[in-house]
């Protein structure tokens, strides 16, 4: 295992379809999943929870050869999903999505985190940076030339995210307290974790090259040394 | 300050952070990310507001007591009264 790649899927999701296309995804979600996606407000929430939830729930089917309806999942302590099958290859997959766009990331080895923001969203990135940021990224931050901000923000965002994804932390884990590269796009790194000092030996981020507005990041528990190999591939 | 002024200020935070989401029939005791596509960006935006607008400090370990509206109004009634509100 030292020396063979990691193989990681990441899929992408066009969350935008057609009445028959959304109605027959809604018929591949179980109960807890349809009557999630009924309590959202707006029908545009929740037609993206619908065809993102439908989508994993095809992905991991295909990979196990299992009718995607049969799919159990449960949760971790902060939420984070996982399948509920005793019986099932050990898979690991996460999931987000932002604007209309999911990305879904899997692989037989190791615990990943995925997220995907679009970078056209409005947000008051130094207020966030000063407020949760780690003091070394708010150093970082403060060097980043004005007309790189958004892009840098976005970058920190999406490999804090996929890191605490992948721990199964969620905002449970202080984000003020751990740091993470992001003044460059090509690569990534945790530098440090106040909370689980041997964390940066143990995790490894990936930028994930996301389509144009979006930026996206993947994290996964194997070390940073460890070879992964980034299988990308476009869902339908 | 009541129970439900308190609602209403984290409603009008919402509306602020997340403008396209319809807030006229939210659940008070449904969590928030169950009925409207807030995710972790905006619930730190919430946070921010209510420090930016009202003085007051959510630490880390309280965030979930700001998972529903009913939450929002137990956790954040007591603080606002404090502050003389």
């Amino acid at each position: 295992m030292v020396n063979s790649p990691l193989e990681v899927d990441l899929w992408w999701v066009p969350l935008s379809a057609d009445r028959a296309a959304q109605t027959a995804a809604w018929h591949q979600l179980d109960a807890g999943e349809q009557a999630r996606a009924a309590r959202f407000h707006f029908a545009a929430d929740r037609n993206h929870y619908v065809l993102a939830h439908a989508a994993l729930r095809a992905v991991l089917g295909n990979c196990l050869t299992r009718d995607p309806r049969d799919l159990r999942f449960a949760a971790g302590p902060a939420g984070k999903p996982h399948l509920a099958e005793p019986a099932a290859p050990r898979l690991h997959f996460n999931l987000s999505h932002a604007g209309d766009c999911a990305l879904i990331g899997l692989n037989t080895h190791a615990p990943i985190g995925v997220d995907l923001e679009a970078t056209t969203r409005q947000v008051e990135a130094a207020d966030i940076v000063e407020r949760f940021f780690a003091p070394a990224e708010r150093e970082v931050w403060r060097r980043i030339p004005q007309p790189d901000t958004q892009a840098a923000f976005f970058r920190a965002w999406t490999r804090k995210e996929a890191y605490v994804k992948a721990r199964g932390d969620g905002l449970g884990h202080d984000a003020s307290r751990f740091v993470v590269t992001f003044a460059e796009a090509g690569s990534a790194r945790l530098v440090a974790d106040e909370i689980d000092p041997q964390a940066p030996a143990r995790f490894q981020l990936i930028p994930v090259p996301a389509p144009s507005g979006y930026e996206a990041a993947c994290a996964l528990q194997v070390p940073p040394h460890h070879p992964v190999k980034l299988k990308i591939h476009s869902w339908p | 300050m009541t129970k439900e002024d308190t609602q209403q200020v984290v409603l009008d935070i919402i509306a602020d952070v997340a403008p396209d989401e319809d807030l006229t029939n939210v659940k008070p005791d449904v969590r928030l990310r169950d009925q409207l596509e807030l995710d972790s960006m905006d619930f730190l935006d919430i946070v921010m507001e209510l420090r930016k607008r009202h003085n007051i400090e959510v630490p880390e370990a309280d965030y979930p007591q700001l998972a529903s509206l009913d939450s929002c109004a137990e956790y954040l009634t007591p603080k606002f009264e404090a502050l003389g509100k």
